[in-house]
């Protein structure tokens, strides 16, 4: 069988096709997120300055945690869990809410999750800028190792896509699996270190705790963004490959249960 | 291209769809209380079975057949959306599809931005979308409106703007619903001309529609489709003759066996089952024949003004109906004039206006009938009731009276009969003044018609 194509020009087109597909759905997510709105892109940036502003003071005044430059620690934490949290969550529901593009033939629907995972991205980037104003503020600099942060931020969004697509695919049948996801990253929360050290953690549990990639991937990121050290390669390296391996698992389940998405929509 | 090169091709196609009698188990506890049974013991219902369809590259085929009779479903199929349950599903080329108008919209988007990603969703990549743009912009006639946003449109922008971008992609296969049932008429005839370009560029398409006329426009060849099976497919004059008596004698099996019968309001009887047909959950009360001046009339000059007004009652369980309104040849049921419009609970009365009936003079007949929105059933139709006499002299053999004039325009040649012409007298009247007999329109075929035309005016 012959699946219909958009395209008899091979593959370098259809590839082509599908990243500005990915480019205009996430220019699409973007903009209309802040249209008609006073402040525009800067809600962005007052976003995360609001909950900067809470949890410096609650962590530094209620509960003093005692960790030095707070500010701009919690900053990298909230960030990537930001992304990583509202990119699992639009992610899952992204196949599901759009039944028009589900159906429309050679819609290559595999982009929605990996959309919901770059909208979010792009958020981040933009939020960046008060990052580097809470770093320079504590610190009097911004250390050479920021320029890793792409590199990191890759990995992330490596990491985000399997999950993406499976719990996108899977939600298409059980409408409660955005539930589900909701509930469960309430605690994946507590378990990233996104407000405390990493290295707080009792050492009895400690082996486990690192099991969760985001605790490498979030100690990366405060070394670069905040610390100026360049990041330990092991977990990172072990990241690309666990993170690769899901991706291409994830691609495979989505594309398997891609053809009963119309049916069941 | 050859005809003989199939751009689709459909093996013992079938497609079931899960029944349910509770609602489904739509989450993970749902399906886990009941045991997962839902999961083993599914009842299934064909949405399509055993259809095997060969579509020639080149031709238009139609789709027709009543609601719920696997037309979409095997648009979609065509279309690559989903797998068929049993047998294989061969299409080549590019196809485009024309099945949700405005995917990809949304109301904060502005025209411009809408109409680049539904290219972009369409299959185009960003450069060929911003290619095309130019000339969508030009179909859609909104290149004044194109940076507004998509809510201050009107449906019909919209649906111009989605018509647009689907068909500005040169697909090879063009998949078209039932959704050109949208737009005005105006509307629908660009849409059509647009497939017709395509057609003429070598596309072939596959057209779904519940309206034969629509079909027998736009396709050489109808493949009918019943309850998931395929009845027939073939030449669109006969499977649209057998689909259209089909429908007849459904009509005729749906009208209630209690319906007395009554006089039309022309005087001619009204028997149920016979000339009057249709379930009856939407009625056409009365029918009057109006002539130029407003005044009820049997007869009409060619060339003149009538007014079809129908009195309706389309109670609001019904929520809609579509009244057509045909003018047919009395002598062999040639359909003239034909029109629809939908009408709603609460019109209760519609009036179709003709500026000018440019038939020839003869008898023929007004046809009203009163259809569900979707045009699958009846619910009332009224034949043989309203006869209408067209007078006047003219062309008798011919169907149309349109107004012409012949000129002399070198008076040298004027007694000439050159040997190729008929018989015609040589120095027709001059038309200017002969008064036509409709209403300030312009002067009409003046010369007595040839062979046996019986001469002068006749009133």
């Amino acid at each position: 069988m012959t699946s219909p194509r958009l395209s008899s020009t091979g593959r370098a087109r259809t590839n082509r096709h599908r990243r500005d597909l990915l480019a205009a759905l996430v220019t699409r997510d973007v903009a209309l997120r802040y249209r008609r709105s006073i402040l525009g892109l800067l809600w962005s940036q007052l976003g995360p300055l609001v909950m900067l502003a809470v949890l410096t003071f609650v962590f530094t005044r209620v509960v003093p945690l005692d960790i030095a430059d707070y500010a701009p620690f919690v900053f990298i934490g909230l960030l990537a869990w930001t992304w990583w949290s509202g990119a699992i969550l639009t992610a899952t529901a992204s196949v599901s809410g759009a039944a028009d593009l589900v159906r429309r033939p050679g819609f290559p629907v595999a982009v929605l999750p990996a959309v919901a995972v770059t909208s979010h991205l792009i958020h981040l980037v933009l939020a960046l800028p008060v990052l580097v104003l809470a770093v320079v503020l504590a610190t009097g600099g911004l250390p050479a190792t920021f320029v890793a942060l792409p590199l990191l931020l890759s990995l992330q969004a490596l990491l985000l896509l399997g999950p993406a697509w499976v719990l996108a695919a899977l939600n298409v049948r059980y409408r409660d699996v955005q539930h589900l996801v909701g509930v469960l990253l309430f605690p994946f929360f507590y378990v990233t270190p996104v407000f405390y050290d990493a290295g707080a953690v009792p050492s009895s549990v400690r082996g486990a705790y690192r099991l969760n990639p985001l605790v490498h991937l979030f100690e990366a990121y405060r070394d670069v963004a905040l610390y100026g050290r360049w990041p330990a390669l092991g977990p990172l390296l072990a990241i690309a490959v666990v993170g690769g391996l899901a991706a291409v698992a994830g691609h495979r389940c989505f594309t398997a249960l891609a053809p009963r998405f119309p049916d069941e929509l | 291209m050859s005809s003989d090169r199939l751009v689709a091709s459909l093996r013992g196609v079938g497609k079931r769809f899960p029944v349910h009698h509770q609602p489904p188990a739509r989450s993970l506890k749902e399906a886990a209380l009941g045991g997962f049974r839902e999961l083993r013991q599914r009842r299934w219902q064909w949405a399509l079975r055993d259809v095997d369809l060969d579509v020639a590259a080149g031709t238009s085929l139609g789709l027709i057949g009543h609601n719920g009779a696997g037309k979409s479903c095997l648009l979609r199929l065509m279309g690559g959306v989903g797998h068929p349950t049993t047998g294989t599903v061969d299409v080549g080329g590019k196809v485009g599809a024309l099945l949700e108008l405005g995917t990809g919209f949304h109301p904060e988007l502005t025209g411009r931005e809408s109409a680049l990603l539904a290219l972009l969703i369409a299959g185009c990549t960003r450069r060929e979308a911003q290619d095309l743009l130019p000339s969508v912009a030009a179909f859609a006639e909104l290149e004044a409106h194109l940076d507004q946003p998509l809510r201050t449109y009107s449906s019909g922008m919209a649906a111009r703007l989605a018509f647009a971008v689907a068909t500005s992609t040169e697909p090879d296969l063009l998949l078209v619903d039932e959704v050109l049932a949208v737009g005005d008429l105006a509307f629908q005839q660009r849409c059509l001309a647009r497939i017709e370009e395509h057609r003429h560029r070598g596309a072939t398409v596959v057209l779904v529609s519940h309206d034969p006329a629509l079909v027998a426009h736009t396709c050489e060849e109808v493949a009918w489709l019943d309850h998931g099976r395929l009845v027939t497919q073939g030449p669109t004059a006969r499977v649209l003759a057998a689909y259209v008596e089909a429908n007849e004698t459904a009509a005729r099996a749906a009208t209630p066996a209690d319906l007395a019968p009554v006089l039309s309001t022309q005087g001619r009887p009204l028997v149920p089952g016979v000339n009057r047909v249709g379930s009856q959950e939407a009625q056409i009360d009365a029918v009057h024949l109006l002539d130029g001046w407003g005044r009820p009339a049997t007869e009409v000059p060619a060339g003149g003004a009538v007014t079809v007004e129908v009195a309706l009652s389309v109670s609001d369980d019904v929520g809609g109906a579509c009244l057509g309104v045909r003018i047919v040849r009395a002598a062999d049921r040639l359909a003239c004039v034909d029109t629809s419009t939908p009408v709603h609970p609460g019109d209760g009365e519609v009036r179709m206006e003709l500026e000018r009936l440019d038939l020839a003079p003869g008898a023929y007949d007004v046809v009203v009938g009163l259809f569900d929105p979707s045009w699958a059933s009846t619910f009332d139709h009224h034949e043989h009731a309203y006869p209408l006499l067209v007078v006047g002299d003219g062309p008798h053999a011919a169907l149309l009276a349109p107004p012409l004039r012949w000129v002399r325009p070198c008076p040298a040649r004027a007694g000439r009969v050159t040997s190729g012409e008929p018989a015609t007298p040589s120095t027709p009247p001059p038309a200017a003044e002969r008064p036509g007999p409709e209403r300030g329109g312009p002067a009409r075929a003046a010369g007595p018609s040839w062979p046996a035309g019986g001469g002068g005016r006749g009133r």
